[in-house]
């Protein structure tokens, strides 16, 4: 026994880095910190203060192991695995801040789902694949990293925090990656599989988003279980549509980042962009709803970008044209859900059998 | 900094003997041996049993023993049936009791493998002679002027080359920054493939700039012909066999390029695998050989613990001319692979004597130039270097290689890492192959003037448009120079943004840049692929030649400026 205490110490000489102390952010963090010992990085003073606060006080749950720090040097000097973890809009920023003290020796696996995009979605009507970038080419571009992966999979930050059994898929070019994150987040319970498609695995994660959005609309609505059945499995191939138009194969939308992430966002008030939608069924006007979130919903963004992205691809969509419509054109919540619901539908999963059939 | 070589420069290391291609030669036994050891241990790290070793050389002799009633060559050794007969006796006679018996020192099946090990490194094995090097030296400088440069005025002086010939090939690159590094490091050329001359090119462009030799794979039947034999065998060309595709050939093979480029050899190789088809430039590459690159650097670094590792960077190498002696075999190939039953062949173009005449006449006094150029050096995984032979990665930032090879800070090895870091170095290579492509006369002729006839029929898919009779493609003079120089303007803004290279001959007045690329298009070719006819209007000879050529500056979307 004591010689298995000794082990584990010496396993708790790796330090492990987390950028970006938001709910996933801190859940990630908690599981890691069960087995090694974590950098915390927050970027501000008075949030990092904040959290220290907490966690000697033990007003809000951090595990010990955990030390919050705001120095991008020290984080990137002692850890050479990080798990950037931050708001996609964000993301680009704080990689170059990073990117001075980061080298092809470090890892970086980012649980962010959100893209990047080099223009202002606001002003723009349609939206190739060249103007947007996944996190880990964000990571790629504007750094030395090589070694890029990214986490995904349905882990709702409350459940993992609440200790509750959850999985996630870490992808990545590199095998040693995939280990790595295999080895230090697994435990019994988490679950934690592989796989090698990163772009798909981004892109699934980001594009279930707002149809989390949708579900919690038709929820917040009691359309009951059969109509949000019909939402997320029409959700399902409309993603696959968007994924194939940028480039991506349906695979891995039928995994954990795919099938399994929208089972979870799409059922469950702890999701932040299925509240959003809940909320949108209340009558709540879009602007009161985003201002009162302390956390970015990246659904919202995500149906700006999506729908901009079907237009230049012309993909039909009906989804994301409704919910873009009751988010930004004032349509009634009830006339778009009653359209979704009335859609005319021609074959059942038809991406799986016919694949010229790119259109619904 | 990009620069022009004005004349031969001096060997980096003068004396031959001093070089490491000669060391390995003079330590030919335990070079091999080398080889042999590492791939003994890869072989064995992937079976474990006596009886697994026996399936793989069960399968080694099976492929062999087809090689041998199917594909024997001429070439192939007396010995060569015995040999594996032998091999097969010595194979029946083990009889394994216990299934898993674990290989040992004493396992016969080690013996076999290690005798079949025996026989295909002395069989690849190259050798190095100084002497020989120095005549040949003088003899491809020979060759090569005539070739390229037996202009008319200088005929009489034919000996008197080496003045013409720095003139005829150009030679550009960061040059005294691959002469500066190229002392420390081991040097890895690639060049891009079109021509059967390529090899004799390189070679002759190798020395210009004063590298050591370099060692490449040849072809086992180019050492069938006795004279080409003595010189391959002795200028540091190793065997490659393309019928032996056992895994044990493969491994050695590999473990032969690694174990070289550790030894500080260094080395040449065609990483599009055989010579480009359609004339266009290659856009993936063969990964097994550019592999050996990254897995000799690791050893390296393995090797130099806490010190600075010794560095291996890859030197692509872009060859440009404006013919290509084999362009109608090639083109006909490439049409055959891509168009199967849509593409139906014609007549012999070289039926009668007459045109075979007139092709080597033309061979001979034509004149013509060829630019070569270096691109940057890179290190294996695709990174530049700057002149003290730092990598420096794409933000601009030095990195230490060493990191790359480091997990959780400590330095290990990963196959599959080293895969996707191949990748990596092949997507770079294949960047600087289109950034480093000097565009020709020729080039910007053939592609503005297909680019318009296909135009003009739409419709038509590609091997029907080809079939079309030539004066149905006549195209108007005064439209072809208007688009030539809009494509030239666009591609001077390629140039400024470092896209791509412009040969001297672009800059000319639009009418004589014009005339300039006619007379060079192809110039060895019995038809004009080019010319003006009796309405003053542009007529192709030849459209498969000219899609042959247009194909060269595919890839710059220059398509939309026509």
């Amino acid at each position: 026994m004591a010689i298995n205490l000794k082990n584990m110490y010496n396993h708790n000489q790796i330090t492990l880095g987390v950028i970006g102390a938001g709910s996933f952010g801190m859940a990630i963090a908690n599981l890691l910190a069960e087995k090694n010992k974590v950098l915390l990085y927050t970027r501000k003073l008075e949030k990092a203060n904040e959290l220290i606060l907490q966690q000697t006080t033990n007003t809000k749950f951090i595990h010990p192991n955990i030390t919050i720090i705001s120095s991008i040097e020290q984080i990137c000097k002692e850890c050479t695995v990080l798990f950037p973890i931050i708001p996609s809009t964000k993301f680009r920023e704080m990689i170059k801040d990073f990117s001075p003290f980061l080298n092809p020796g470090h890892i970086l696996i980012h649980g962010t789902k959100g893209f990047d995009l080099d223009v202002d979605i606001n002003n723009y009507y349609t939206i190739s694949r060249s103007n947007i970038k996944t996190m880990s080419e964000v990571i790629r571009e504007d750094s030395s990293v090589v070694r890029v992966g990214c986490l995904a999979g349905p882990n709702l930050a409350s459940e993992i925090s609440a200790g509750k059994p959850a999985a996630t898929v870490i992808a990545s070019k590199f095998d040693e990656v995939i280990d790595l994150g295999q080895k230090y987040l697994r435990s019994t319970k988490f679950q934690v599989y592989g796989s090698n498609d990163i772009f798909g695995i981004e892109l699934a994660g980001v594009l279930k988003n707002y149809i989390a959005i949708a579900a919690g609309a038709i929820t917040g609505m009691n359309l009951g279980e059969n109509a949000k059945a019909l939402l997320i499995t029409r959700g399902m191939a409309e993603m696959i549509y968007v994924g194939r138009a940028l480039g991506a194969t349906p695979e891995a939308f039928m995994g954990m980042a795919g099938i399994g992430d929208l089972i979870a966002t799409c059922s469950s008030p702890n999701s932040r962009n299925f509240s959003v939608g809940l909320r949108l069924s209340n009558g709540e006007s879009v602007k009161d709803i985003l201002n009162s979130m302390t956390e970015v919903a990246e659904g919202v963004r995500t149906i700006q970008i999506v729908k901009a992205l079907s237009m230049h691809y012309q993909i039909t969509a009906p989804i994301v044209h409704v919910m873009y419509r009751v988010m930004f054109e004032n349509l009634s919540l009830e006339k778009g859900i009653k359209f979704l619901m009335r859609y005319p539908a021609y074959t059942d999963a038809e991406y799986l059998i016919n694949k010229s059939t790119m259109d619904i | 900094m990009h620069q022009i070589l004005k004349k031969t420069l001096e060997p980096i290391i003068p004396n031959p003997k001093d070089w490491p291609i000669y060391k390995i030669s003079q330590h030919k036994d335990a070079f091999l041996n080398e080889i042999k050891d590492i791939t003994r241990n890869k072989i064995l790290s992937k079976v474990r049993t006596e009886k697994e070793l026996n399936d793989v050389l069960g399968k080694v002799l099976y492929a062999e023993r087809i090689r041998l009633t199917q594909k024997a060559w001429k070439a192939d050794p007396a010995d060569e049936r015995e040999f594996w007969s032998n091999i097969k006796n010595e194979l029946l006679r083990i009889h394994i009791e216990d299934e898993n018996q674990l290989i040992t020192d004493n396992s016969s099946s080690l013996s076999i493998l290690n005798k079949i090990m025996d026989r295909y490194a002395n069989e690849i094995v190259g050798n190095f002679k100084p002497g020989v090097y120095e005549f040949a030296r003088t003899t491809v400088s020979v060759l090569v002027s005539k070739i390229l440069n037996a202009t008319p005025s200088n005929r009489f002086k034919f000996w008197r080359t080496q003045k013409t010939l720095d003139e005829k090939v150009i030679i550009t690159g960061e040059l005294d920054k691959i002469r500066k590094l190229a002392k420390e490091a081991t040097i890895v050329v690639v060049p891009t493939h079109f021509s059967n001359l390529d090899s004799i090119i390189m070679g002759y462009i190798i020395d210009r700039i004063g590298l050591p030799a370099v060692t490449y794979g040849a072809g086992l039947n180019l050492f069938s012909i006795g004279l080409l034999n003595y010189f391959m065998s002795n200028l540091g060309a190793f065997k490659v066999d393309r019928r032996k595709k056992n895994s044990v050939y493969l491994e050695l093979l590999k473990n032969y390029s690694t174990i070289a480029l550790q030894n500080g050899v260094n080395g040449l190789f065609f990483p599009g695998g055989t010579r480009s088809r359609s004339g266009q430039l290659e856009s993936h590459l063969k990964l097994g050989l550019l592999g050996t690159t990254v897995e000799a650097q690791r050893n390296l670094i393995a090797k130099a613990k806490d010190e600075k590792a010794k560095r291996i960077f890859i030197l692509p190498c872009i060859i440009n001319y404006h013919f290509v002696l084999e362009a109608n075999g090639l083109i006909e190939e490439h049409l055959k692979s891509t168009g199967k039953d849509k593409y139906i062949k014609e007549n012999d173009e070289y039926s009668t004597s007459y045109k075979m005449l007139k092709f080597i006449i033309k061979f001979l006094f034509a004149k013509s130039d060829m630019i070569m150029s270096y691109g940057p050096l890179l290190d294996v995984i695709g990174n530049t270097v700057d002149d003290e032979g730092n990598s420096i990665d794409h933000m601009g930032r030095k990195v230490d290689i060493k990191d790359y090879f480091k997990i959780d800070g400590d330095f290990n090895i990963n196959i599959q890492r080293e895969n996707e870091y191949t990748r990596m170095l092949e997507r770079s290579i294949v960047d600087k192959f289109y950034t480093h492509n000097t565009i020709l006369s020729s080039n910007l002729v053939a592609f503005t003037a297909f680019t318009l006839m296909r135009n003009m029929f739409p419709h038509l898919d590609l091997y029907a448009f080809l079939r079309l009779p030539n004066e149905d493609t006549e195209i108007n003079y005064s439209i072809f120079e208007k688009s030539v120089d809009n494509i030239r303007t666009h591609l001077y803004e390629l140039e400024k943004n470092n896209k791509i290279l412009l040969s001297e001959e672009i800059r000319l007045p639009i009418k004589e840049l014009i005339e300039h690329g006619f007379k060079n298009l192809g110039m060895y070719h019995t038809e004009q692929v080019l010319q003006i006819n009796e309405n003053g209007n542009v007529v192709s000879g030849h459209k498969k030649l000219l899609f042959f050529y247009h194909n060269r500056a595919i890839g710059y979307q220059l398509e939309k400026y026509v």
